[in-house]
């Protein structure tokens, strides 16, 4: 018997029953990356800009903003951001060390979120009839981000300076509940799905 | 096929695309630009229904969403579409049509009987004649839906297609009339997001059928420079085909959008979040009411020019017109353009001195003034009518032969969405009409559906409207001027509620409020002298308003009417409540593309796909799917449960417990939290110790429970129900940011991010051992009910040790994306165990065997932990909620439910969860009822059926014998035990 490899994307039997069609002449388009860690930050009472400096991290501006590029930051709450960084990457030294200033509270929690990236015309159209927030590019525009419901499932939703690009992060579990909505929804209009092999990102 | 009565030129139908379509299976031709009720009359269709309850024949009267008679069924089979309007279906190629009643056919139909039963089938017929015997509705049912329904639904699924759409703007404008579009031009030149809507093909609303001039431009003209403006503008969206049917609170709408062009989709539901709404519906023109007012060949006046006009049909040769304003003077101007002949018009003011009445006149139109008509004659359709003078001795003065009447009562602005967003109208005696008061959202209305009837005024006020709604979200609007029109002279309206009452034949006829509905002015008469007096009691006994129309064309008739019968005032009457959806909307829209796989979510945990490899069936709890058993070839429910069981107690199983709520709690502040939540003494557990803990409602009750493990000083791992999971987060939340702000906790789900294999059996800790665990497993290093961080299959997990089985068992955390590996990996080192794996229901009997409780199946919300016999985990040293209601009359009071176990006398049968636990063998009534069994398993390794549940003062019943009735019946005798069956000591636990 082949050795399976260790980990498994909640994706998996999804992509495989998956029938891609449109391929390069898609309208959208849905990567599904792998390969990413994730971390939720917890800060309250503390000037958190200077913190994440410290810890050399991207502080977005603004609640429901986000920043960086390798590793991105995205503002939750009044005192929560989620981090999200390549896998194997050198992740802050607080994380690797499990020691984050205080009083900084850390979870670790790869493997429990899925991310996706849509881009194509076809995109923003798309989650604007599963999503109730207004998706106009002129109000979710470069670095914001939202916790918001696509259909029925929590989404974190995050756009980009290019206006055909959203990238959506899901508990895993909703994964496959979302992955089927973006397909049958986005039927008409030829969607076409891809694993990205490891998480890149700006991609 | 001819079209007879198609004219020869003119209308906005496309005389190049012919279509071919049936009716009541006779092919007709129209041409594409028809309505389905415009093609009907060009083909001299004049009766197309017959009505509700006396089967009158009936004929199309309007032209838009207030047509009360041309009710039809179109499609076929699955795509059968019931009770449409056929004045709102937009003629295809091959469209089939039906009328919905008539029978043997709608122009000789047997029910017309009912006609001359008038007296038995008046008001309050139904209450009447069913609410005094019961049984007589249950044998008439199918025979009066029969003879009196509507449409008749496919019977299987819709096979259609349905989307939603979400959408934001600065501003909607509902209507796309001169108004709407005055306002949509404003308030995007000022900058605004617009969103136009509109129910038609083509905009234009009232100037589809307008041949005035606006800017010095025939009317067409202005409207298709205006259509081709706004779609070149990038920050506005058109929307034809679309319905505004609901307005909701915050400026939120829903709009209903057919769609033509892409076949995929049918129907489209918009949910649109407005900041600013301009209203321009438009308005709807009055019936009047007079004796055999309902004869085919009676029209709205509007609707006739309408036809005309727009759809290059004359309905008729010979016009009469009856009015009490100036607008119903168009109609007989149209009708005179192209052709016809008017025999008069008659119009119950005296003095008639306006614009239009002298243009009609000029023509050569005879106008009777101080006239109306008193009743009109014919049989299938219109003959002629009889006019009498308005201040009437009773006695008609002449006949007048004609084949259609255009009547108009005057204008009801659509104040629906008005209405619906919460604000109040006004009556307004001048056009007799309602109009909107003040705006109680975000709204303003505009042009007709404001109670302002000229052309020149509704575009001015849209202009204005659009400006005021784009300043208000913040827009400088442009120095654009309103578009003009001729100034027009128009007399006032007078109100004529009915006609006078006449002598003879016409007094015995009936005269028609509500077409649809079949009531008539006796019948609002009757409901009076009955003592009915509020509208909304009179709308319910009548029917007045009631059906597809909504009574969007007689109403206001009917309140007025009821108003001269009270002696009051119309506005002390008042309307009935406007609710959406204004006009019908398909389920197929409102459920959208949230229809079978995407129903709900379905959540898979990562051991899922090993599952399905597996053959599990599975259990939906929550949203979760979990493995319910693992049957083996030949296997049911019941055997490879009962061999789940054996193999779990006899060596070990293997369980994905993944779905379990998991949550982070941390912070300096996290014991003292949690000691608040939990009854037990929390700051008593020492770092890496795990605890049982029961979450109470403030009423005291049982909410949730689940093991939680002290990770840290500052940091607990908290396991919650699978189906409470999301319940109690909020819950936690909800205490922190509103009653406890000051404490410093923080709370994050770990739901997704960790997996949950369950080991347990005598030989679980083997198979740790052969996974390669880094930690000393013996029992004095790793005790029960602690946790450890650990390696298997060199992967980092956290151990705990705890059980739901009443085994020596563990659980295995690991990272979800590793869960699947690790699982294999689990079953790969247990093989030489023979590990079983085992499903949600053999973790129920194993867990039953314990007399472990399910919160949500042996809880019901009214459930103390007193009454489940845990007082040993409640603390007495420290408040938490819930605590106090422990202490109320009712918590303490003697004879509560308690739980407690069963055992069947006859150690066979296993009783039906949900029996009634009573004494005695007799059922005779009153029995009460002691209590019920909520578990209830055959138990493999003990050899007989248990059962648990809550019992009337359970604790001491222990012993007592009891009869379990269940639902269907079956009686089982029962003795009632303590509720643990297996291992009372816990000794295999702590193994």
């Amino acid at each position: 018997m082949p050795e399976r490899p260790r980990d498994t994307h909640a994706l998996d039997a999804f992509m495989k029953g998956f029938s891609a069609t449109g391929g390069g002449s898609a309208e959208a388009r849905v990567l599904v990356h792998q390969g990413f860690s994730v971390h939720n930050l917890r800060l309250r009472g503390q000037d958190h800009a200077q913190a994440f400096a410290r810890c050399g991290l991207p502080a977005p501006p603004a609640n429901n903003e986000w920043a960086g590029d390798d590793e991105t930051l995205y503002w939750l709450g009044p005192d929560e951001w989620l981090l999200v960084c390549p896998e194997g990457m050198a992740t802050p030294d607080f994380i690797a060390s499990g020691a984050p200033p205080e009083p900084m509270t850390v979870n670790d929690l790869t493997g429990g979120w899925v991310m996706l990236t849509l881009s194509g015309p076809g995109a923003r159209p798309l989650l604007e009839r599963g999503c109730t927030i207004d998706l106009n590019p002129a109000v979710m525009g470069e670095g914001h981000c939202a916790q918001t419901l696509l259909a029925k499932s929590p989404v974190l939703l995050a756009t980009h300076a290019d206006p055909e690009r959203v990238t959506l992060l899901v508990r895993r579990s909703f994964a496959e509940y979302v992955a089927l909505w973006l397909a049958h929804t986005g039927e008409p209009c030829h969607i076409a799905f891809a694993f990205q092999a490891r998480h890149a990102a700006g991609s | 096929m001819s079209q007879a009565f198609r004219l020869p030129v003119g209308g906005r139908i496309r005389r190049d695309e012919p279509l071919e379509f049936t009716f009541n299976g006779r092919t007709l031709s129209g041409f594409a630009g028809d309505t389905l009720a415009s093609a009907l009359l060009a083909n001299g269709c004049r009766v197309v229904g017959r009505s509700f309850k006396y089967h009158r024949p009936r004929g199309i009267m309007a032209a838009g969403a207030e047509e009360p008679n041309a009710i039809v069924q179109v499609g076929r089979g699955q795509h059968a579409e019931p009770n449409l309007k056929a004045t709102q279906v937009e003629l295809q190629a091959g469209l089939e049509a039906r009328s919905v009643r008539g029978w043997p056919s709608v122009n000789f139909d047997l029910g017309r009987i009912n006609d001359r039963l008038g007296g038995v089938l008046a008001a309050g017929f139904y209450y009447k004649t069913f609410m005094s015997s019961a049984g007589s509705w249950h044998r008439s049912e199918r025979f009066i839906r029969r003879a009196a329904g509507l449409g008749w639904a496919p019977t299987g699924s819709d096979p259609d297609r349905y989307e939603s759409r979400n959408a934001h703007c600065d501003v909607l404008v509902v209507g796309a009339g001169p108004a709407g579009l005055s306002a949509a031009r404003s308030a995007a030149l000022a900058g605004a997001r617009v969103l136009l809507v509109d129910d038609q093909p083509e905009l234009g609303g009232a100037l589809l059928a307008c041949r005035d001039t606006i800017d010095r431009m025939p009317a067409k003209d202005w409207l298709a420079a205006q259509a081709a403006f706004l779609e070149a503008q990038p920050r506005v969206r058109v929307l034809r085909r679309c319905t505004a049917f609901g307005y909701h609170d915050h400026n939120f709408l829903s709009l209903v959008q057919h769609d033509l062009t892409d076949h995929a989709v049918v129907q489209r539901l918009w949910r649109v979040r407005a900041k600013q709404v301009v209203l321009a519906q438009g308005a709807f023109e009055r019936s009047l009411v007079f004796p055999n007012n309902d004869l085919p060949g009676v029209m709205l006046a509007s609707a006739v020019s309408t036809y005309i006009r727009r759809y290059a049909v004359r309905p008729g040769c010979q016009l009469v017109v009856f009015t009490n304003n100036d607008s119903g003077y168009q109609a007989a101007i149209d009708w005179l353009e192209a052709g016809g002949q008017v025999e008069a018009i008659v119009d119950c003011r005296d003095d008639v001195r306006g614009d239009l009445p002298r243009t009609a006149q000029s023509m050569g139109a005879r106008i009777l003034t101080g006239t109306v008509v008193a009743g009109a004659r014919g049989r299938s359709g219109l003959r002629s009518v009889e006019v009498a003078p308005a201040a009437g001795s009773g006695v008609a003065r002449q006949k007048l032969q004609c084949d259609v009447l255009a009547m108009s009562g005057g204008w009801n602005p659509a104040v629906h969405l008005h209405s619906q967003s919460g604000g109040r109208n006004q009556w307004q005696p001048e056009p007799a009409c309602f109009t909107p008061g003040n705006p109680v959202q975000a709204a303003v209305s505009a042009g007709a559906c404001n109670g302002v009837f000229g052309l020149r005024e509704c575009l001015a006020q849209g202009h204005q409207a659009g400006q005021e709604a784009a300043r208000r979200w913040g827009f400088e609007p442009a120095f654009d001027e309103a578009s003009e029109a001729p100034a027009m002279q128009s007399g006032a309206l007078m109100p004529l509620w009915r006609v006078p009452e006449m002598r003879g034949r016409l007094a015995a006829s009936k005269q028609f409020i509500d077409y649809q509905n079949d009531t008539t002015l006796s019948d609002l008469r009757l409901a009076l002298r009955e003592g009915f007096e509020h509208i909304e009691h009179i709308k319910r006994y009548t029917a007045l308003g009631f059906g597809t129309d909504q009574g969007k064309m007689g109403n206001i008739n009917g309140m007025a009417l009821v108003a001269e019968g009270l002696g009051k005032t119309i506005p002390e009457v008042g309307t009935t409540t406007f609710r959406p959806p204004f006009t019908p909307v398909r389920f197929g829209a409102c459920a959208g593309g949230d229809v079978g796989d995407l129903y709900e979510p379905v959540r898979k945990t990562p051991l899922h796909e090993w599952q399905v490899e597996n053959g599990a069936p599975f259990e939906v709890v929550g949203q979760w799917l979990r493995a319910h058993y693992y049957p083996h070839e030949g296997e049911d429910l019941e055997t490879a449960v009962c061999r789940e069981c054996l193999a779990t107690r006899a060596s070990v199983g293997i369980m994905d417990a993944s779905t379990l709520g998991k949550i982070d709690v941390s912070g300096p502040d996290a014991e003292t939290f949690l000691e608040r939540l939990y009854t037990h003494d929390i700051a008593r557990m020492s770092v890496g110790r795990c605890a049982y803990g029961v979450m109470l409602g403030e009423d005291g009750m049982v909410m949730d429970d689940g093991v939680m493990a002290r990770l840290g000083p500052e940091r607990f791992y908290v396991t919650t129900t699978t189906g409470g999971a999301a319940n109690v987060l909020s819950w936690m939340e909800l205490w922190l940011q509103t009653e406890w702000p000051d404490l410093q906790v923080r709370l994050t789900s770990l739901t997704e991010t960790w997996s949950t294999i369950a080991l347990a059996g005598p030989n679980s800790r083997q198979v740790l051992r052969a996974m390669g665990c880094d930690v000393d497993l013996e029992p004095e290093a790793f005790p029960f009910m602690t946790t450890r961080t650990a390696r298997l299959e060199n992967e980092p997990v956290r151990l705990f040790r705890i059980s739901f089985s009443g085994e020596l068992a563990y659980e295995i955390n690991v990272r979800s994306d590793r869960a699947d590996f690790m699982w294999r990996r689990a079953m790969a080192a247990g093989a030489a165990f023979g590990i079983t794996p085992y499903g949600t229901e053999t973790m129920h009997v194993l867990r039953a065997e314990k007399g472990f409780i399910i919160v949500g199946q042996d809880t019901d919300g009214s459930v103390t932990p007193v009454d489940l016999g845990m007082n040993w985990m409640m603390s007495k040293s420290k408040d938490y909620i819930g605590r106090r209601s422990l202490a109320r009359p009712d918590c303490v009071r003697p004879g509560r439910k308690q739980w407690v176990g069963f055992r069947s006398l006859d150690d066979r049968t296993v009783v039906r969860e949900g029996s009634q636990l009573v004494q005695g063998d007799t059922l005779e009534p009153p029995v009460p009822l002691l209590g019920h069994v909520s578990s209830s398993y055959f138990s493999a390794c003990l050899g007989y059926p248990i059962a648990l549940g809550l019992l009337n003062d359970g604790k001491r019943r222990h012993g007592e014998e009891l009869l379990a009735v269940d639902a269907g019946g079956g009686r089982t005798r029962v003795r009632v035990v303590a509720p643990v069956f297996y291992d009372p000591e816990g000794e295999r636990q702590h193994a």
